[in-house]
């Protein structure tokens, strides 16, 4: 009896206190235990920062004081705080705002886009091979720029970058940017795999952000049947037909006749037209169960590698979620309509753009965790699994410790871990209520763990906009600046995502560039990113103040007074705080 | 120069400079460095897109061959045309543009394997790679790569540069639990490591408690005294120009020669010099302004140079290829070859029983002993020439531990 409707049927009045009265509730009760680890409450309010936030900004810890950190947390657990400029910047991102639909026609892929242009007879057919390539990019160029057409790899992903690092930088919101991160990391999905590349953004606003600190069956479900993650393992699976397509060619060979090139020549058209074109529905791809996507879901995203599942669960899984599908979009609205009318035309359930293929499921009665799951269920039979395999007791311990491990250190207590489990089992997963149960823990707070965690090059250099109260105009020089420290955004090829280890951070040529961003931002010479503190207005021990509220800096600003006694320039002083090994931590 | 003298020379080099005392915990590390003595050192190389290895070195001779890929014989060896093969053999010409490489094949210090590949038979670039990479051909559930695991079984010191892929992000073949140096530029690198304030940062971390901060920071700082040690320039002047592949290995030989503990090392091969030509030759491949010649050009030239500038210490390198698959061997009607299965691998450096051309070619190039009637048999396993590769440098008792579910041997009597 571990699933979340045990759980509920067991803890229902705490379920609904902390789903109802839950703030104040908690505040009552939430004195964090940091006087047994030695801090004062300023320190204890510089440590949840550190940890709950992209990093302090100048006067974050008297805000966080005088608002009690205990508030100060139920405010970031709710998430509800004014974001107005964060709104205003991200007004100008046209993809944040688009539909699944418009997102298509606007970002198609090259192969779309001549598959289009093909359709209009603006360039030739695929049997005629092209002698004048200018001319033909010329055709091609002229049909997007009056469909206006958009390019994924620049256009989108740098609205996607754009969006992460004005959200670090700027959100009030810090937490759920954070946990956002978390999840977009747990839940991995990324523009490096091609047919994942258009939904990327849309997965992590949709399926990500509003459930980061919701719970986690709902979190899993909305993740697990969005197109970004959809496709992301369909290209997993069997990757790109268009590459395959090229090596048809070779089976021609010198001695081949008019015939036989023109057969080939078909079958790749037909190949390519699976990608570019809404086909009719039988030629629509047939994919069996997809037990490496089930195996991920069971073994990394929700019980762990450990945990207490065999592999007719992991065949029972895949089989439920056979036929769970991405609507076929093209890129004009006749492409669209004719496939949907397809669609519906044979039965297809569509939601958005998720579809539910019944041709393609296996609608078999199965067994999944012990429990028993009726035949013809339909669509609800892998929803109704998702939400069994969010309630294990196994995910709760798989997901604590992971989310342990973020915050607290490499190797969390077992006690904690614990402890954050069955907050996430009593509350039916419940991630505020985790994240809670661990502020509210001595392991939260010892001395030991405190700032053991490496910060990853993506919170280093947010970390350190943030604490020179600066400003991200545009993020391109910034993304770049993280990629040459060793973390290139979104860009992990394994569908785990990033690793959480400080081993794999930290480097010496990251190190290195480290130091390099320190002085770039500090001289104002990273492009599109200014500072808002003044370094030549202050000490050297009140800067060290404003960079490292409540950490002990003695030594640190002896040092930095030494090399200031020597010719060493205000932002040079800057630049040595947020280069320190104190700043590398969290 | 040993590391203990490239640390302290850190040192003086930043006290000559007047950048202040050298910092306390570089004198300590150095003064604990244990000498490293010459280690033996592994680079691999991906050519990324497929390279062909067939249209690379090949039976020119072959009547049968050339009847399904008749452009891409070139002129034979002897001819006067531009795009004539040098007889390696009396059996195997090389092309052209891999001329560069023909003194290494002659010295017996580089050797080619025909018909090497994965078991896998994808034809995805993507895919392909992700097996030669991770080193676990179909086995998606290996998450890290057979860089990273032969670089976790090599003893390192914490401080070392034992690894480093002259990429800005990791490859996936460096992927898993092992410290990886990684950068696109190591002249980019170093050029934001000079000037006083970056060794006042440095020397903040003398006083950290954190080890891995503090090993990361001694490490950074046996990359900023590469500066002191600058590439050769005699020699750096036969590298390619404008070339990202020749900067890698010219970044790499700096690296061994500086002595800072490398061991294991990774280069990508993506284009030719000038951002031209690439491996997937799937047009215009036989042209010798095409994009294949170009690549090829660039590689051997970087190549050649590479193992110029290590000097006395070539011998102690082995540099060994990785690419996604061979070509079909028919060629197609746009005078290219597409996806296919088996390619050839190159094995360069001290120990390796060069000038000979092994593998097995089918005895007759007909489409029935081909693979799909148009692809080249693998008949070497590129497991077995990666672990005889990473074996012998790494001095690994069971190399092929590095490569999960692999249960073939090492190639035998390739590297003494």
């Amino acid at each position: 009896m571990s699933t979340i409707r045990a759980a509920l049927a067991a803890c229902s009045s705490l379920f609904l206190a902390a789903a109802g009265a839950a703030p104040a509730l908690a505040a009552e009760d939430a004195a964090f235990p940091y006087e047994a680890a030695g801090l004062g409450e300023r320190q204890a309010a510089a440590l949840l920062i550190d940890r709950f936030t992209f990093g302090a900004r100048p006067g974050d810890v008297d805000r966080v004081v005088a608002m009690g950190l205990d508030q100060w947390l139920e405010g970031q657990l709710s998430a509800n705080a004014p974001d107005a400029y964060v709104q205003d910047r991200l007004a100008g991102l046209e993809a944040l705002s688009l539909t699944h639909e418009a997102l298509v026609r606007r970002y198609p892929t090259s192969s779309q886009v001549r598959a289009h242009a093909r359709r209009l007879d603006l360039i030739p057919g695929r049997d005629v091979v092209v002698t004048d390539r200018a001319a033909q990019n010329r055709a091609l160029e002229e049909l997007s720029a009056k469909l206006g057409f958009r390019t994924q790899e620049e256009d989108l992903h740098s609205q996607l970058i754009e969006q992460q690092l004005v959200r670090a930088v700027h959100s009030e919101n810090q937490l759920r940017e954070v946990m956002t991160d978390f999840w977009q990391n747990h839940f991995y999905v990324t523009p490096t795999a091609f047919d994942a590349r258009l939904w990327v953004l849309a997965f992590e606003g949709e399926a990500v952000r509003p459930n980061a600190l919701g719970h986690f069956g709902d979190l899993l479900t909305a993740a697990v049947s969005h197109p970004g993650m959809l496709a992301y393992h369909e290209d997993l699976a069997a990757p790109s037909e268009i590459e395959f397509s090229q090596s048809l060619m070779g089976r021609l060979g010198a001695d081949a006749g008019p015939a036989r090139v023109r057969a080939a020549r078909d079958e790749i058209a037909a190949l390519e037209a699976e990608q570019d074109e809404i086909l009719s529905r039988e030629n629509w791809a047939g994919t069996g169960p997809n037990e490496a996507f089930a195996r991920l879901i069971l073994a990394d995203q929700t019980m762990g590698a450990g945990g207490g599942f065999t592999d007719a669960d992991i065949a029972a899984l895949a089989r439920m979620l056979t036929g769970w599908d991405v609507a076929f979009y093209g890129p004009t609205e006749d492409w669209f309509q004719g496939g949907m009318e397809n669609a519906a035309a044979l039965g297809v359930e569509q939601h958005g753009s998720f579809l539910f293929r019944s041709d393609l499921h296996d609608a078999s009665a199965k067994t999944l965790l012990g429990e028993t799951f009726a035949a013809g269920e339909g669509l609800q039979q892998g929803r109704r699994a998702l939400q069994v395999i969010a309630g294990q007791a196994d995910t709760a311990r798989h997901i604590s410790g992971k989310i342990a491990t973020r915050f607290v250190s490499e190797t969390p207590p077992e006690a904690l871990v614990d402890a954050m489990a069955g907050a996430f089992l009593s509350s039916g997963g419940d991630i505020a209520a985790v994240i809670r149960t661990m502020a509210q823990s001595e392991a939260f707070w010892v001395e030991a763990a405190k700032r053991s965690k490496i910060k990853t090059p993506f919170e280093y250099a947010v970390s350190a906009i943030r604490g020179s109260d600066g400003t991200v105009h545009q993020a391109a020089a910034l993304a770049e600046s993280i990629g040459r420290m060793g973390q290139p955004l979104y860009a992990y090829v394994e569908p785990v995502g990033y690793p959480d280890r400080n081993d794999y951070w930290l480097d010496p040529a990251s190190l290195t560039a480290r130091f390099a961003f320190a002085e770039r931002l500090s001289q104002g010479r990273l492009a599109g990113v200014s500072m808002g503190v003044d370094p030549a207005a202050a000490a050297p021990g009140d800067l060290a103040g404003l960079a490292l509220p409540e950490r002990d800096v003695n030594a640190l600003v002896a040092a930095i007074e030494h090399a200031a006694a020597q010719d060493t320039s205000p932002d040079q002083v800057w630049a040595m705080l947020i280069a320190s090994p104190q700043f590398q931590t969290r | 120069m040993n590391r203990r003298m490239l640390l302290k020379s850190a040192g003086a080099v930043m006290f000559a400079s007047g950048l202040g005392a050298v910092p306390a915990f570089l004198t300590a590390a150095a003064a604990q460095a244990e000498p490293l003595g010459r280690n033996k050192i592994l680079v691999a190389v991906y050519q990324r897109f497929g390279m062909d290895g067939l249209f690379a070195v090949t039976p020119y001779g072959d009547e049968r061959l050339a009847a399904l890929r008749p452009s891409l014989m070139l002129s034979r060896p002897g001819s006067s045309a531009d795009d004539a093969r040098i007889d390696l053999d009396g059996q195997f010409g090389l092309h052209p543009s891999l001329a560069p490489l023909e003194p290494l094949y002659r010295s017996s210090d580089l050797a080619f394997i025909h018909a090497a590949g994965s078991p896998d038979t994808t034809r995805s670039h993507s895919v392909a790679a992700l097996w030669w990479e991770s080193g676990a051909p179909g086995d998606r559930s290996v998450r890290d790569g057979w860089m990273a695991r032969a670089a976790a079984d090599t003893p390192h010191g914490a401080s070392d540069l034992h690894a480093m892929a002259m990429t800005d992000e990791r490859p996936r073949a460096f992927y898993g639990d092992t410290a990886v140096t990684s950068t696109g530029s190591l002249d980019r690198l170093l050029a934001s490591t000079q000037g006083d304030l970056q060794s006042r940062i440095a020397q903040l971390y003398e006083a950290t408690g954190n080890p891995e901060l503090k090993n990361a920071a001694v490490g950074a700082e046996a990359i900023r005294a590469l500066a002191a040690a600058p590439a050769d320039s005699a020699h750096a002047a036969r590298y390619p120009r404008n070339s990202a592949f020749g900067d890698s290995l010219r970044d790499i030989a700096r690296v061994i020669k500086a002595d800072v503990g490398l061991r294991v090392a990774f280069a990508e091969s993506r284009n030719g010099a000038n951002g031209q030509g690439s491996w997937d030759s799937h047009s215009d491949q036989a042209s010798m302004t095409g994009g294949f010649a170009a690549i090829a050009d660039d590689y051997a030239r970087s190549l050649a140079a590479f193992w110029a500038d290590l000097g006395d210490r070539a011998e102690d390198v082995v540099l060994v290829n990785m690419t996604d698959f061979g070509r079909n061997v028919p060629q197609n009607d746009g005078i290219g070859t597409d996806h296919g299965r088996a390619t050839m691998m190159m094995v360069l450096g001290g120990g390796v029983n060069g000038g000979k051309v092994y593998g097995q070619l089918p005895e007759r190039f007909e489409r029935d002993a081909l693979e799909d009637q148009m692809d080249l048999p693998v008949t070497t396993d590129y497991r077995s020439v990666l672990a005889a590769a990473a074996g012998r440098q790494l001095g690994l008792d069971n190399p092929q531990s590095v490569f999960p579910g692999y249960s073939g041997g090492q190639f035998e009597g390739l590297i003494a």
